[in-house]
Order: C-alpha cells, then sequence, then structure tokens
C-alpha cells in the first residue's frame, strides 16, 4: 500500500486524538476521532459533501463518515452530561440506525421494498444493538486504557476484513477510527484518566457495524465474513465482569473469542492466492 | 359444443393486440417512434476498452462488456442530431479478478451505486463523415463535459443499414474523484478509453 495514503489516513485522527485527550481527557476521544475521521476522508478522497448537499444527492461513504462523526457528537454530549445517559442511549442507538439508513440511500433507491426491509431493515437493527452492546461491555469494563486498547485492536481488524473486501478507502477510513482509539492508549502513558466510559459505545459500536455493512454493500466483502464480524461483539456481552476487576483479566476473559471471531472472518475474506499481483 | 370450441378461439383473438402491444413496448419503443436519422447502437458488435498507464512503465488494458444507447443524426443538419450511450460497470474486465473488484470498489467506480457510466451529447459538429461530439460524461457519481473526436469507419448492410464510429479519447479520473494510486503514480491520472460503436438504423 502506498505509505503516504497511509499517512493521510493515520496522522489526522493520530494528531486530534493525542491533542485533545491531552487538552481535555478522555470525554474529547469521540469528537477527535469523529474530526479525524473527517480529515482522513478529505485527503483520501475528497471533503465530504455537507448532509444537506447529501440529502439530495446521496453517497455512502460521505454518509458512512457523517454518520461516525454524529454518533461522536452523540457520545461527547452524553460524556459531557449534557444529555442523560439514558437519553445518550436511546440516541446513540437511533444515531447508529439512521446512518445506516443514509448509507444505504442511494443504493435502497434500486432496490424491491422487500430488500429494502432486509438489508436496511436488518442492518439498521444491527448497528443500534451494536451501539447498545458496545456500550454495556464498557459499563462492566475496568477504568483503565485496556478497553482502549482492546476496541482498537478490533477496529483494526475490521480495516483489515474491509479492505479485504476489496475497498482500500474503506478500509483506511476504519482504520483512522482505530487509530484514533490507539493514540488515546498512548496519550494514556501522559495523562491519567484516558479510559473509556459506556458514552463511548455509541462511536466504538457504531463505527464496527457501520463499517463492516459499508464493505458488505459498498465494496465487495461477502456476507459471511460480514457476520463473523458482526458477531464479535456478542462474546463481550457474556462476561460479566465489574469495573473493578483487574485489567488484565478483563482483556484475558474478553479479547479471545472476539479477536478470533475478526480472525475467522479475514480468512473466510481472504482471497484465493494468485500468482498475478496487480 | 360450438360455442365451447369457439371460445378459444375468441380468446386468442382478443388476446393479439396485446400480444401485439406488449411486443412493442417490450423491445421497440424507440423502433416505433424512430425517424430516417435514428440509430441504435448493436451492443454485440460495439466494444469499449480503456487503458491505464501502471507505474509509468505500461499501459495495461482492460474492457467493459457492453455498450448500449442510441444516436439521432441527420447529415444536413448533424448539429441537431444527440449521442446517449450506456455502459454497465459490472462489465468491467481487466484480466483479473481481484483487480476487478478493486475497481468497482468505492475506490474507483463504486460500481454498487454507480452502476453505469454514461454520456450524453450536449453538441455535435461535423467534418465530412467524421463527427465530434461534447457532452456530458458520468462515472463514478462525477459529471465531467468532454468532447470526443469521432471517426467514421465505415457504412454496410447486414439485417438493416449499419453505421460504424471509432472514439477515442481521454479523461483524467481524478476529475471523476478516483484517486487512489495517483499519490505515487502506481496509477496513470490519464486514462485512455476507445469506443467503437456498430450503428443499426431504427426502422
Amino acid at each position: 500500500m502506498d505509505p503516504v495514503a497511509l499517512l493521510k489516513g493515520a496522522l489526522p485522527p493520530i494528531a486530534a486524538a493525542l491533542l485533545f485527550v491531552s487538552l481535555w481527557g478522555a470525554r474529547a476521544l469521540p469528537l477527535a476521532a469523529g474530526i479525524g475521521l473527517y480529515l482522513a476522508f478529505g485527503l483520501l478522497k475528497d471533503w465530504p459533501p455537507l448532509p444537506t448537499a447529501l440529502w439530495s444527492d446521496p453517497n455512502g461513504a460521505a454518509w458512512l463518515v457523517w454518520g461516525v462523526c454524529g454518533l461522536a457528537v452523540v457520545s461527547c454530549l452524553e460524556g459531557l452530561r449534557v444529555i442523560p445517559a439514558r437519553a445518550g442511549a436511546v440516541l446513540g442507538a437511533a444515531a447508529a440506525a439512521a446512518a445506516l439508513w443514509l448509507m444505504l440511500d442511494k443504493l435502497s433507491q434500486r432496490w424491491t421494498g422487500s430488500e429494502v426491509a432486509l438489508y436496511v431493515g436488518t442492518g439498521a437493527a444491527a448497528a443500534a444493538l451494536g451501539t447498545l452492546g458496545v456500550r454495556d461491555a464498557l459499563a462492566r469494563a475496568p477504568r483503565s486504557p485496556a478497553p482502549a486498547a482492546l476496541f482498537s485492536v478490533l477496529l483494526s481488524l475490521d480495516a483489515g476484513l474491509v479492505t479485504l473486501g476489496k475497498s482500500a478507502l474503506l478500509g483506511q477510513l476504519c482504520g483512522a477510527v482505530a487509530a484514533a482509539l490507539g493514540a488515546s492508549v498512548a496519550a494514556a502513558i501522559w495523562r491519567r484518566g484516558a479510559t473509556l466510559a459506556a458514552c463511548d459505545g455509541a462511536w466504538i459500536g457504531g463505527a464496527h457495524v457501520l463499517f463492516v455493512l459499508a464493505g458488505v454493500q459498498l465494496g465487495y466483502l461477502g456476507w459471511w465474513p460480514a457476520a463473523c464480524a458482526l458477531a464479535a461483539l456478542l462474546p463481550l456481552g457474556l462476561w460479566r465482569g465489574r469495573p473493578a476487576d483487574g485489567a488484565w483479566r478483563w482483556l484475558l476473559r474478553s479479547a479471545p473469542l472476539p479477536l478470533g471471531l475478526l480472525a475467522l472472518a479475514m480468512w473466510l475474506a481472504a482471497p484465493a492466492p494468485s500468482p498475478y499481483g496487480y | 359444443m360450438k360455442t365451447l370450441l369457439l371460445l378459444p378461439a375468441l380468446l386468442v383473438a382478443a388476446a393479439a393486440p396485446m400480444m401485439t402491444t406488449t411486443t412493442l413496448s417490450g423491445g421497440a419503443a424507440d423502433v416505433r417512434a424512430a425517424g430516417p436519422h435514428d440509430w441504435i447502437v448493436d451492443a454485440g458488435h460495439s466494444s469499449c476498452v480503456f487503458g491505464c498507464k501502471h507505474a509509468g512503465a505500461a499501459w495495461f488494458l482492460g474492457t467493459f462488456d457492453r455498450v448500449e444507447g442510441k444516436v439521432t443524426l441527420d447529415p444536413d443538419a448533424p448539429q441537431k442530431g444527440s449521442v446517449e450511450l450506456t455502459i454497465p460497470v459490472e462489465g468491467l474486465d481487466s484480466n483479473n479478478e481481484q483487480r476487478d473488484g478493486h475497481l468497482k470498489s468505492p475506490d474507483f467506480f463504486n460500481a454498487k451505486e454507480n452502476p453505469e457510466i454514461t454520456f450524453k451529447s450536449t453538441a455535435i459538429q461535423a467534418s465530412g463523415k467524421d463527427l465530434e461530439v461534447t457532452g456530458d460524461l458520468s462515472m463514478a457519481g462525477e459529471t465531467q463535459s468532454v468532447t470526443i473526436p469521432v471517426k467514421w469507419t465505415g457504412d454496410g448492410e447486414f439485417r438493416g443499414k449499419r453505421r460504424g464510429y471509432l472514439a477515442e479519447f481521454s479523461v483524467m479520473r481524478s476529475k471523476f474523484g478516483m484517486n487512489y494510486g495517483l499519490a505515487k503514480n502506481v496509477l496513470s491520472d490519464e486514462v485512455r478509453l476507445t469506443i467503437s460503436l456498430e450503428l443499426v438504423q431504427a426502422q
């Protein structure tokens, strides 16, 4: 892969996360991820049109960027206690479902009613459940950088998976979100308290589901690998830990199954070996 | 009994006009409205080849498997003519399945959202039998005005009057939002397109 393109995708979210988390703490991380993603899209492709323009001339990748930015704003508002936790959960789930609907808007114009119901309906439900599932997992996670490290790895694997679905652009954008999370772990070295909270479930869970489904619908990722990737969040709900648990204990219990499922997804998505590169 | 025997005949007679209408509207609606200067692109004998330079070294070539459309061309008033072409992106073939998928992805054509490349003329100038066609070329969700020199390649007769044209031109893919691989000139910005059209006169 072109290292210049790689830097264009990775540097803005890393810089934004280091700056924002250093200045304002972990509550600014969602905003840094959103801004970093927006900048990465602008540098890699083109500046995404404003939602008002996308409304009449939709573009799935641009809506995806705005969708994750919207989820980041919801997380940020809840983190700053502008909206109460319960409203944040409902708003996050609704925003993820709406982002999925908008991302598929252009495609759905050519779909039949049953296809719209199937792809948009189940996709929106998956996006909403993704936000709530990660939210639940983060609420019971230890107050340490460990959850951010785990979700950074999970989103990095998502990025690799989406790239295997033939779209380097979508892969790099997902990698940008993962890079922001990874940078926040680095920021924890000099800033105490750079930890995730339940409110971060909206943008992390939403990004995971939205990018995987974008890989299927906008790119050429198969349904089986996507199903494995989406299911990777489910084991996080199985481990009924407590915030008081140690970080290593939490990681050892929480990480293997999601990582295993994502590894399986990548194995399923990997193309057959070809003697001809391109 | 006679009534029973007559019934199928009556049903067939009643259905005949409906069948005729179906046939016309199913495939030849344009033909019914066609004038003497209307031509239809014979997709089976028309081709579109694209070429992109790799690593600054060689042009690799690929094809689109189908070109569809219609052309209206009055030799006495070519400026009043029109050209409308449609090329389905799903038919892209670069002789490498992985690369085909990548070319159809949001990195390039974004084929799922923009399944067709379209061209619609806005002005036509004639020079003998050759043409210079200006129009809106749309692909990957972007539209750009291009001027295409079109050479007449021959007239013929095979199940109707036929006319051939060859268009060779270049576009800069970055103008259509396809930036992938530009930074280190892995893939050239310039994409060469060759479109060979065989037109059948609509009757």
